[in-house]
Formats: C-alpha cells, structure tokens, sequence
C-alpha cells in the first residue's frame, strides 16, 4: 500500500464526490468536511459511485441505485450484492491522501 | 359520402372556406387524428419547455411531441438535446418522472442506462450474457430531428427537413413569444399546471381568438368581478348581488379595435389593441404594464407590434395569454386533450408582486381558473355533439366578417383591422387543411401565405 494525493482539500465541496484518475479509479467523498475514499466502480455494473447520488454518508449508485455506506464500502440496498473496498484517509496540510494498493499488489 | 375516398380527397369539403363552414368530423375522425399526428405534430416545431425550467446540469423536462414523449434535457456542456424516452432495447420508458434532475436514465425492465446525451453506457450483463458483442455506440435513445431555441423558449421537430425555428416562427411567431420575453426577465414559475378535457385539441385552439364569447360564457366570472375592468366598461342596467355588489358584464365593443395578423404555417394573433384592452382596465393596474412602455419593448415589438392586446397563436397547439403564460393544448386522443399551463414571473418583481402575478394568472386559467373551467365546459359540449347521428351533419359555423377581412401589409406583417370576428379561426382551420395534404416545406409556406382578403 502507499499514501497518494488524490486531491486539494477545496477541490470537493461537502457533499460532493470526485473520481482520481488512478487505475483504477478511487471516488473521494466529503461528507460534512471529513473525507472518505471508495474503490469507485459499482459491484453491479461499470457505474462511477463519484458519479452517484450522496444523501450524507450514503452513495447512491447512478446507475441502479445500489447504495453503499461512503465509511464502509457496506451494501445497504441491492442490485449489489458485493461491498466495495473502503480505502484510509489522511488530510496532509491542504491534501487529501489516501492509502491504496501500488500497482500489482491486490487490493 | 362514400367510405372508398380518403378524407385528404375530402378536405376542400370539409373546411369550406367560401362559406365559413366546417364539417364536425374533423373534430371526431379518427383517421383524421392520425394525419394530424403525422403531417402536423411529426413535422411541426413544437414548443417544449423554457429554458428557465432546466437551468443546471442533469435537470429534464419530459414534453409531448405529437404520440410521442420527449426527455428535454441540460447537458454537461450546457446545451440542451431532446431525447425520445423509449428504451433502446425494449421499448420501455427511460424515465417516470414529469420533471427532475438526473445523472442518468436508467431503464427499469432490464436496467440499460444512457447518459444525459442519450448514448449506452451501461448494459447490465454486457460480458456474461452478451459477450461483449453487442455494440453500445449503436444504441443510444433516438433524438429529435432538430431543436432551437427562440427567446428562452425551447422548440423542435422531427422533420430532419423543416425549415430552422426562426424562419418557421416568422415575424408573427416571434412577436407572439417576444410579447412575454419583453415583460423582463422572466422565468417559469415551478410546477406546470396540468389537467384533462374531453375534447378535441382544435376546440381549445381555435377559442383562443375569440371575443365573441366571453359575454356570454363568463358572465359569471365577470359579475363576481374577476375580470378586471373600469366601471365605464361595464354594463349593468342596476342589477346588484343581495350583498349590493354591481352586477356588471363586460359590454362587447363593436368598434374596429380588433387587430388581425395572419401567417404563414398557421400563426396568427388576433384580439383587441392594446388600447382597447388598456382602457377596460382600472386604474390600479397600470403599474404591471410599464414593461410597455420602455423603449426596449418599442425595439423588440416594433410599432404594430406594441399595438397587439391579445391572443397570439403559434400554430399548431401554443396560446400566448395576455398576462404572461403559454398554454399548451396537447392532443392525447381525438377526444381527449391535456392542458399544460406555463405561468411566467418576472425574476426582477418583488416577492409581493410575483404572488399576485401567479394569482391572477391561476384564478383566470388552469384547474382553478374560473375563465377556463367554463370554457371547457364549452369545448366537451362542442365535442359531444360532433358524434350525434344527425347533430354531426350541422356544420360547424365559422362567418362573423366572412369575407370581409381585408389583409393589408403593415410593417411587414398581415394584418386585419375589424370589429369581433372569426377571421384567425378560420385562418387556422384553412392552414390546418393545408398541412394535412402533406405538401413540401417549399408549397405548405406558399399556399399559407396570407392573400388579399378572409
């Protein structure tokens, strides 16, 4: 594992999401000013979850609205059935870091 | 009559346009509903939504176009693209909601998902049952053939060969949305007012030019006082509420302050002049018409323009009110026609006035507007009588001012100036006929271009 900048801390407003463009991606959350990181493809289908719905520390899917829990990863309603793994975040000055398997290695 | 002769071989008898009479069938036929459907709403810009209502990313407005509904949507670049909401796959819609924002349209038989452009990005299954074989490129959702904007007012059509909005709006289309862009900065009011009528959507249209009826139909509406007018107005002969209310009722004036514009494709406007209409109002509302008066307006509406009081028509289903709204006759069936109201404010009113906008406008039209529910009891009676055994061969009567409405150039426009007439009714009818012989764009604008005389 190794930590990598995934974004400012003013580049996602509360509320909001973003995708890194790692491979693959990583969906950034601001939930009420704390940050929380989620492998961002559904384990439904191929939708970005930075791409869903945020209702406070749920992500809707887009697609087939699967939610999961943004602090977990934890499925909270179907089509999906799997939980997406749920990365550690760290806030370094104005960076949000997050801590995500180096290439090769399984997350 | 004889069942072997198409009803396109019959139109020329079906509206007579020398004697004012139409035949009742138009209003009932079937087949004649599907002409309509193909020759007039599957070629014509129609009027789907302002852009006021899909101001940001994702939002939609789902609009009707001719049998078909349409998702009108705010990209990400922020156009706007109109998309046909039927799945790709299986036919279902792609979205069950009247109006919203979203991220993407998801299918809810087997889950294909499009993005705001309409194209396939998500296939549920797409490597475990299809194989990664089916082509998603080759399946977004079917788009509208064109679509343009007027003023903030969204149109398209489905004719890949219909001439650009501008050209088809003409100067008297266009006059007939300026005459609500030019109140301010106007958006629309959230929440469009929608109801349903038994009748068929030509009845609604054709009323929308007539001063004939409001003696009669909404006297009751007149004597409570909910049409504003200045007491030198109304005629009462004493007649007073057991309250000691006046009793007035509009008097029908009988001067040539009816302004007439006919044009090509169908528009029309046609009502008292601005100043008739001013004169019947009192005094305490002058202040909401000093959009009038600046002389942006005077630019925009040129100098006959600012002479138009009422009912602007753009062909084939849009009336324009004289307080800022467009109501939208959308045919369903033969027999069944929705209302859509769009009630516009002005962004730069206070609060106050905005409230008392939408108050007049929803107390004069829509599901609790006094004016319309009498008119639509007008409009499903008319209706009903065109099914009779006998009562469908009365012709339908069509020939206050018949012949007698001379067409003069004025600022380039077509115009009549008479008293109360039918001139715009029969206008739309004789263009309406003309559309349904399914003519080229090229012969339909010359054989509606307005002549000497109606």
């Amino acid at each position: 594992m190794a930590w990598r900048r995934a974004c400012g801390r003013t580049d996602v407003d509360d509320g909001e999401a973003m995708q890194t463009e790692w491979e693959p991606p990583v969906a950034v959350f601001n939930v009420d000013r704390e940050f929380f990181a989620l492998a961002d493809t559904c384990t439904h289908d191929e939708s970005s979850l930075a791409d869903g719905y945020v209702d406070g520390d749920i992500v809707e899917c887009a697609w087939h609205f699967a939610k999961f829990s943004i602090r977990t990863g934890a499925v909270l309603s179907p089509p999906a059935t799997r939980p997406v793994c749920a990365y550690q975040v760290r806030i370094t000055g104005d960076d949000v870091m997050v801590d995500v398997p180096e290439s090769g290695e399984s997350a | 009559m004889t069942a072997s002769r198409s009803v396109v071989d019959r139109l020329d008898e079906l509206v007579n346009v020398e004697t004012g009479e139409l035949d009742r069938r138009i209003f009932s036929d079937e087949e004649i509903f599907d002409l309509e459907m193909e020759h007039i709403f599957g070629r014509a810009w129609l009027f789907l939504c302002h852009e006021s209502q899909i101001p940001k990313r994702g939002d939609f407005f789902e609009a009707p176009m001719g049998r078909d509904n349409v998702l009108v949507v705010r990209q990400r670049d922020g156009g706007i693209k109109a998309l046909i909401n039927t799945c790709s796959h299986r036919g279902n819609a792609v979205c069950r909601a009247d109006e919203g924002n979203v991220k993407n349209f998801m299918c809810t038989y087997h889950g294909w998902t499009f993005d705001l452009a309409g194209e396939l990005v998500g296939v549920p299954g797409l490597k475990d049952f299809y194989h990664d074989e089916l082509d998603k490129s080759k399946h977004p959702l079917r788009r509208v053939a064109q679509l343009d904007t007027y003023q903030g007012f969204v149109f398209a059509t489905m004719d890949p060969e219909a001439p650009p909005l501008h050209e088809f709006l003409g100067r008297t289309g266009r006059l007939s949305l300026d005459l609500v862009a030019q109140r301010g900065d106007m958006e629309v009011v959230p929440g469009i007012q929608k109801f349903v009528l038994k009748t068929n959507w030509k009845f609604p249209a054709d009323n929308t030019f007539d001063f004939y009826h409001p003696q009669i139909t909404h006297i009751s509406a007149q004597a409570v006082g909910m049409v504003p007018s200045s007491p030198d107005t109304l005629d009462s002969g004493g007649a007073m509420t057991p309250e000691g209310k006046n009793l007035g009722v509009q008097r029908l004036r009988t001067d040539t302050d009816t302004i007439v514009l006919l044009a090509e494709y169908g528009h029309a406007i046609s009502g008292p002049s601005w100043s008739a209409v001013m004169s019947a109002l009192p005094p305490e509302y002058m202040s909401i018409f000093e959009w009038h008066d600046r002389p942006e307006t005077a630019a925009a509406l040129g100098p006959l323009g600012l002479q138009i009081g009422g009912h602007p028509h753009v062909f084939p289903n849009s009336w324009i009110t004289f307080d800022g709204q467009l109501s939208l006759r959308v045919p369903r069936t033969v027999d069944t026609t929705e209302i859509w109201w769009f009630s516009f404010r002005n962004r730069a009113d206070s609060a106050e006035a905005q409230k008392a906008h939408l108050g007049r406008q929803i107390h004069s039209f829509g599901p609790a507007g006094f004016l319309e529910q009498e008119d639509g009891e007008n409009w499903s009676q008319s209706m009903a009588q065109t099914r009779g055994g006998e009562a469908r061969n009365v012709p339908q009567l069509l020939k206050m001012g018949l012949g007698r409405g001379k067409i003069v150039q004025d600022d380039g426009l077509a115009k009549i100036e008479a008293p109360v007439n039918e001139h715009a009714q029969l206008w739309t009818y004789l263009v309406w006929k003309e559309w349904l012989k399914r003519p080229s764009w090229d012969e339909l604008r010359r054989n509606t271009k307005p002549g000497e005389s109606i």
